[in-house]
């Protein structure tokens, strides 16, 4: 009975020993399980490692066959570990190297911001303290302490380098106080408000990154200017660039940028990728939603051609370097990036199947029919609402709408426009051609090499 | 009934129900939803409007409601990109599956419908290929609606564009639903 109740006791207690023992066992099973995605990423992003290989940051050559498995924590990486082979294209290589240079682009936007905005914090602290100082109801302690922290921080600004914002605050300061300086003096201190909106603008941006990063969608390419802040972004939103018999690159105008790309440029690419999967022949089309040049902000400067100059080498060299394989392109450049892709073809070689005008303004300069326009161009079309102002606009060239012009036209509905007869033009007309049926139904004809079905079909000369 | 008159009352009759039954075709809509959207003030009730146009409109044909793939219910678009402040207008989606031999009945039937809705700017693009489009506007042209058709692989969508709005609405699920 003793042994019994001692060998009882001992059984106890080895149940005690191992449940423990387990219940440690699953722990530590989770925080590795919990780590190794954590690992990876970090893996990715800081040493560049490749998703695709067991070789550190070796990328595989086209056709190499690599893992299929369960997502990783970029949501479409590979597991090595429960592996089925699958082929590879340059397109969903090219998605993965893409994806860490979004991570490295956010933190180099998010060091730009810490710095600027710590100077700046280092600048309106001082700012805050003279204002303090002169105030004679503080305390004598609280007085000496923030007169201690006022020489501190006045230190700090002393030893700021040239170049620094804190040393051109600095070094502006006097022109912020006397409105008589000279117009250098105050064209520098323009520059310095501009960079402190800019690194407001750089956090944002950094954190739109990480997020799109972090996200499954598809980048095909990023870049991000850190003098000016501007993006350029190409996201496929439908269909696989590897395989695609055509690609279909949608092109923003006046006002886009990387804040608003989600809501416009990428709508307007999903619009007609809705339309592509409804319509027949739609199959064999990929779309990408493609932000590839710096859009002028705002009106005044679409009256200018220094965005489409600049535009149209961004949109060669990004629009050239898509991974498209044997595929038709056709570009869709809306606005003012129809200007941008004319400077693209006419100046810069980009080759093309279609080159396709919506709402366009013309061209470029000197391009006043498409004979102007060289081979690469391939077919050239041009499509505007007839109650779109842009018909007003002279500065970029001939527009291309124009019968004489010698592009290929196709019709574009109304839309949900209130058409009235006193209404010759109306500013909504022109954004109507991603929203409305049928010109997304035209639009999708042609991108899908199906020209002929296209409404309102008028020949062109090319 | 040897009286002419009540003969003549009896044709009348007749020719009045005749007249109403061809004015009230097989693919009738509530035409009470139409007036809800001309009403809606923000983008939340403009969806909510647009679903119910679409979800009627599409009960009302002889059509199979299916679901497409790669189209999701409702998609959201700004009225214009300059502007950080610009409304925003909702296209509502709803697919269907068609034999390829009806599309002609079904042209005609959604044509007829949006006749009968009292709707403005009704036409027919494309009629002769096999991706015919029906279009139409109401509430003052503010609103369009149309059944986009594809005769080559049996399917089709009805689509309600509303009027630019304010507001926001949330994202839409991947997929279109049946």
């Amino acid at each position: 009975m003793r042994a019994g109740m001692l060998g009882s006791e001992r059984g106890a207690i080895s149940a005690e020993q191992v449940g423990v023992v387990a219940v440690v066992a699953a722990l530590v099973a989770a925080i590795w399980v919990a780590a190794v995605p954590q690992r990876v990423a970090d893996a990715g992003a800081e040493a560049a490692d490749c998703l695709f290989t067991t070789e550190a940051c070796e990328v595989p050559a086209a056709g190499d066959v690599v893992a299929d498995g369960p997502a990783n924590d970029h949501g479409r990486g590979p597991d090595r570990d429960t592996a089925t082979a699958t082929p590879v294209g340059a397109a969903a290589r090219r998605e993965a190297d893409v994806d860490r240079q979004m991570r490295n682009e956010a933190r180099a936007l998010r060091d730009l911001a810490d710095r600027e905005l710590g100077d700046l914090g280092v600048w309106d602290e001082l700012q805050a303290l003279e204002v303090e100082l002169g105030n004679p109801t503080r305390s004598d302690e609280r007085r000496a302490a923030d007169f201690e922290r006022y020489e501190e921080l006045l230190a700090r600004i002393e030893a700021a380098p040239d170049g620094s914002l804190l040393g051109e605050l600095r070094d502006t300061d006097a022109a912020r106080r006397d409105p008589f300086r000279s117009h250098e003096d105050h064209e520098r201190l323009l520059e310095v408000l501009d960079r402190i909106a800019r690194a407001g603008h750089a956090a944002e941006l950094a954190e739109l990154l990480d997020g799109w990063a972090a996200s499954d969608r598809r980048f095909v390419h990023v870049e991000v200017d850190l003098d000016d802040g501007t993006a350029r972004v190409a996201e496929v939103v439908r269909g696989d660039l590897d395989s695609a018999d055509h690609v279909a690159i949608v092109i923003p105008g006046t006002g886009s940028d990387a804040g608003n790309f989600d809501r416009a440029t990428r709508q307007n690419a999903v619009a007609l990728s809705e339309t592509l999967h409804v319509l027949p022949g739609g199959e064999g089309v990929a779309v990408v939603a493609c932000l590839c040049y710096a859009p002028p902000p705002g009106l005044l400067q679409a009256a200018r051609s220094a965005h489409a100059d600049a535009g149209g080498a961004d949109l060669a060299r990004i629009i050239g370097d898509l991974p498209v394989g044997e595929a038709e392109v056709h570009a869709l450049g809306h606005s003012y990036g129809s200007t941008a892709l004319g400077r693209a073809v006419d100046r810069e070689g980009l080759e093309l199947a279609s080159t396709i005008s919506l709402g366009g303004p013309g061209f470029g300069s000197g391009v006043g029919s498409v004979d102007d326009l060289p081979d690469g161009a391939g077919r050239v079309w041009a499509m505007r609402h007839d109650l779109d102002p842009i018909d007003l606009a002279g500065m970029h060239g001939r527009n291309p709408d124009r019968a004489d012009f010698g592009a290929y036209r196709a019709h574009v509905g109304d839309g949900d426009l209130e058409r009235r007869w006193w209404k010759p033009y109306m500013f909504d007309a022109h954004s109507v051609y991603y929203q409305d049926p049928e010109s997304l139904r035209n639009l999708a004809f042609v991108v899908s090499g199906q020209h002929e079905l296209v409404s309102g079909y008028r020949e062109g000369r090319r | 009934m040897r009286n002419p008159g009540t003969w003549l009352l009896v044709a009348a009759l007749c020719l009045g129900a005749c007249a109403d039954t061809a004015a009230d075709p097989e693919g009738s809509v509530d035409t009470a939803t139409f007036d809800e959207a001309a009403a809606a003030e923000d983008l939340p009730a403009a969806l909510a409007a647009g679903e119910r146009i679409a979800d009627d409109l599409r009960a009302s044909l002889d059509v199979e409601p299916q679901a497409i793939e790669g189209v999701r219910p409702y998609r959201v678009s700004l009225c214009d990109e300059v502007r950080d402040d610009a409304p925003s207008l909702v296209s509502v989606g709803r697919g269907f599956a068609i034999p390829p031999e009806r599309i002609g009945d079904v042209v005609e039937q959604v044509r007829a419908t949006f006749e009968a809705a009292g709707l403005d700017g009704v036409r027919v693009v494309g009629e002769d290929t096999d991706a015919p489009l029906v279009t139409a506007l109401f509430a003052d042209d503010t609103w369009q609606v149309s059944a986009m058709l594809n005769g080559r692989d049996g399917i089709g969508e009805i689509r309600v564009n509303s009027a630019c709005l304010p507001g926001e609405v949330p994202e839409p699920p991947a997929s279109s639903r049946p």
